[in-house]
């Protein structure tokens, strides 16, 4: 019994964190084959991303080095990756769950931060420029319709999304 | 070549089933393009080049123009230890891909040969000198799954496409060949032949053994063995020592010239048969067919060959028109009588029904590490849980039983495969009957355990001890 009772106090290891999560389930499959390595676009252009390497260093317990880097926000989702991965390790998602524990802990890049906050103040992550009208109507396309930016922030808020976000912009 | 197929009808005492396995066809593996490029080829192929009396007379091509393959990349685990096909390791693969690397580069010094490998194993006596022999050589080793094979349009040369993981480099591999190291699988018609046989297939689709550490090669069946690739690809020494294996033991089963068999097995009461095919299709081993009647209808016959003396067609059968020799209904009645006749002690009589396999052994097991369980639990063995009838549930009660415990084994380690299922549906269905007569449910439990768990078994007892002693005494409808 306390045996069980002190197991739960101990703090989760990060591979375990991150298998917890939406995404992450599959992360402990993983075995090191390189396939999604050999999958990534993003990894064949820039030596700052290599999904193998994202999920070595995440089982490995590399909490820091993982979730204040770069390299996470660089996967495009193309999902390439976890078509071919033989062991069914959902390489995409586990990235995404890399992400909102980075997003969560205050990590985040510039850019990303500022969709967000285009995301809760007008429902869009671009603001749709005078330029982006003007194309528009030239090209024949109906002007856009506003966002139904209330029932979004419902969504966002429900997540906790605008908390998060505000803890941000204040940092 | 003028050999025709013939059908051949043998009569044998023993059958020893060595069908092999079979390469898995790589081809839906779309993006390695088998099938698709012809320099794209599996070792079995490979080897037909190999062999000097093969169709090249040694001599290694490539197959779309049939000019010397220069250049040579391996892959290994096609098909294996991939969720997607087959998830575990073949086993051999690696072996056979480092013998035939080494067996070209020693034939044609200049070939480049590279193999891309997740992890390469060399387990066995001498295999790892194969290996060491493979870098002496100067084959080279990527440590990488190649995502694609690529063919270039210009050059018609095949790519493959990989991360060296220990370089963290990306590599574009020319070659003239690529060589699948392709899983290996079941033979084809296994499924067929366990049907016919009566044997079964382990979650792989290969034979399964009756117990592979402590009885190998035998199977369920007795007199039917099975060996080598069936039960899991092998190599030619772990062929070789299977294959003897189920060679003596068939010769040991032919020996005596007669079956020596346990009296335990089925008899069928034909006059109550009612023709209800619950038990030929309930009995784990096959052993009960439906034979036409002298009334004109059919009735239920054992193979007292087959039966293994379960019992469980005895619980399945809804007429009571089965019985196993030597543990009649009124045998079984009369121990649990002498069991409960005298109490000696101050607590709640139980009655523990433990199947022959892990539940009786449990029991042992306590008693060998001298673990306590309270005296008034009373022991009865049957052959396995499933033989249970209902009624004798309510019987154990009527005999002066406070409480009773059935022992089995786990649902999926059964020896008897379902019985122990079974067993817990009876005992599900006699409490809904004991709410009915206005006794508590509870006093009857059904526990699952392996034979090793012998403080489990103890632990149970002072559990159900316990339990009663809360409750009372047992009041039976009319009151007592
Ligand atoms: S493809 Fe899958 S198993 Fe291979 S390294 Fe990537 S995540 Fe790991
Ligand atoms: S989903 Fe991300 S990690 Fe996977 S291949 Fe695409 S960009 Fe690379
Ligand atoms: S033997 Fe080698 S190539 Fe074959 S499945 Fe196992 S690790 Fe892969
Ligand atoms: S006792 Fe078991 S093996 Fe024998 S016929 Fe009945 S169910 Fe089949």
């Amino acid at each position: 019994m306390e045996q069980a009772e002190e197991r739960e106090n101990v703090t989760l290891p990060f591979s375990k964190v991150v298998a917890s999560r939406l995404g992450g389930e599959t992360i402990a499959l993983c075995y090191q084959c390189g396939t999604c390595a050999s999958s990534c676009p993003v990894a064949k252009i820039t030596p700052r991303f290599n999904p193998r390497k994202v999920i070595k260093l995440s089982l490995l317990g590399e909490k820091d080095e993982v979730i204040s880097g770069d390299a996470i926000w660089l996967c495009c989702s193309c999902y390439n990756c976890q078509e071919r991965c033989p062991q069914g390790v959902e390489i995409a998602d586990v990235i995404y769950a890399l992400r909102n524990i980075a997003f969560e802990e205050g990590y985040i890049p510039p850019i990303y931060s500022e969709f967000a906050s285009a995301l809760l103040k007008d429902g869009r992550i671009i603001k749709v420029s005078k330029f982006v009208e003007k194309k528009r109507s030239t090209l024949g396309l109906p002007p856009l319709k506003p966002t139904g930016v209330e029932a979004l922030r419902k969504i966002l808020s429900a997540t906790g999304f605008d908390k998060l976000q505000k803890k941000e912009e204040s940092r | 070549m003028d050999q025709k197929t013939e059908r051949v009808t043998l009569n044998v005492g023993s059958i020893i089933v060595a069908t092999g396995f079979r390469e898995f066809d790589p081809s839906v593996i779309k993006e390695y393009h088998y099938g698709d490029y012809p320099d794209v080829v599996t070792h079995l192929e490979l080897a037909r080049m190999i062999d000097g009396f093969g169709p090249t007379g040694g001599l290694i091509v490539r197959p779309s123009d049939r000019k010397p393959a220069k250049k040579i990349v391996m892959i290994q685990c096609v098909g294996s230890r991939d969720k997607r096909y087959n998830s575990y390791c073949s086993g051999i693969c690696c072996m056979i891909s480092l013998k035939h690397a080494i067996l070209i580069k020693e034939a044609y010094p200049d070939t480049d040969i590279t193999i891309c490998y997740i992890d390469i194993r060399t387990t066995g006596r001498g295999h790892e000198d194969y290996y060491e022999r493979a870098r002496e050589l100067g084959i080279k080793f990527v440590k990488g799954r190649p995502t694609e094979v690529l063919l270039d349009p210009e050059t018609k040369r095949l790519i493959v496409d990989v991360e060296d993981a220990l370089l963290n480099r990306f590599l574009e591999l020319e070659a003239d060949l690529v060589v699948l190291a392709s899983a290996m699988v079941p033979a084809e018609g296994t499924e067929k032949l366990a049907e016919i046989l009566g044997l079964e297939l382990d979650e792989d689709g290969f034979f399964k053994e009756y117990n592979a550490k402590l009885r190998p090669t035998e199977t369920k069946m007795s007199g039917v063995y099975i060996c080598g690739g069936t039960t899991f690809p092998k190599d030619v020494p772990t062929t070789s020592l299977h294959a003897h294996s189920a060679a003596v033991k068939a010769a040991k089963f032919l020996m005596n010239g007669k079956i020596v068999k346990d009296q335990r097995t089925a008899v069928v009461k034909e006059e109550y048969c009612g023709d209800c095919e619950f038990c030929p299709v309930t009995c784990p081993y096959g052993a009960i067919s439906l034979v036409p009647s002298d009334e004109g209808h059919f009735v239920a016959r054992v193979s007292d060959l087959l039966c293994e003396g379960c019992g469980v067609c005895v619980g399945t059968c809804p007429l009571n028109a089965i019985e196993l020799r030597n543990w009649r209904p009124d045998q079984m009645l009369a121990q649990m009588r002498a069991l409960l006749s005298i109490n000696g002690s101050s607590k709640p009589l139980v009655l523990a029904i433990c199947c022959s396999e892990c539940g009786h052994t449990a029991v042992d097991s306590s008693g060998m590490s001298m673990m306590q369980y309270p005296a008034s639990v009373r022991v009865m063995k049957v052959p396995c849980t499933g033989i249970l009838q209902v009624h004798q549930f309510l019987e154990a009660f009527k005999a002066g039983a406070q409480g009773v415990m059935v022992v089995g084994c786990k649902s999926d380690g059964c020896h008897y495969e379902v019985g122990s299922q079974i067993a817990k549906r009876k005992v599900e269905l006699a409490k809904i009957l004991l709410k009915e007569y206005g006794v508590e449910p509870e006093r009857l439990e059904m526990f699952n355990m392996v034979y090793i768990e012998g403080a489990k078994f103890a632990e149970a007892a002072r559990m159900m001890v316990e339990r009663l002693e809360k409750m009372g005494p047992l009041r039976l409808m009319g009151g007592s």
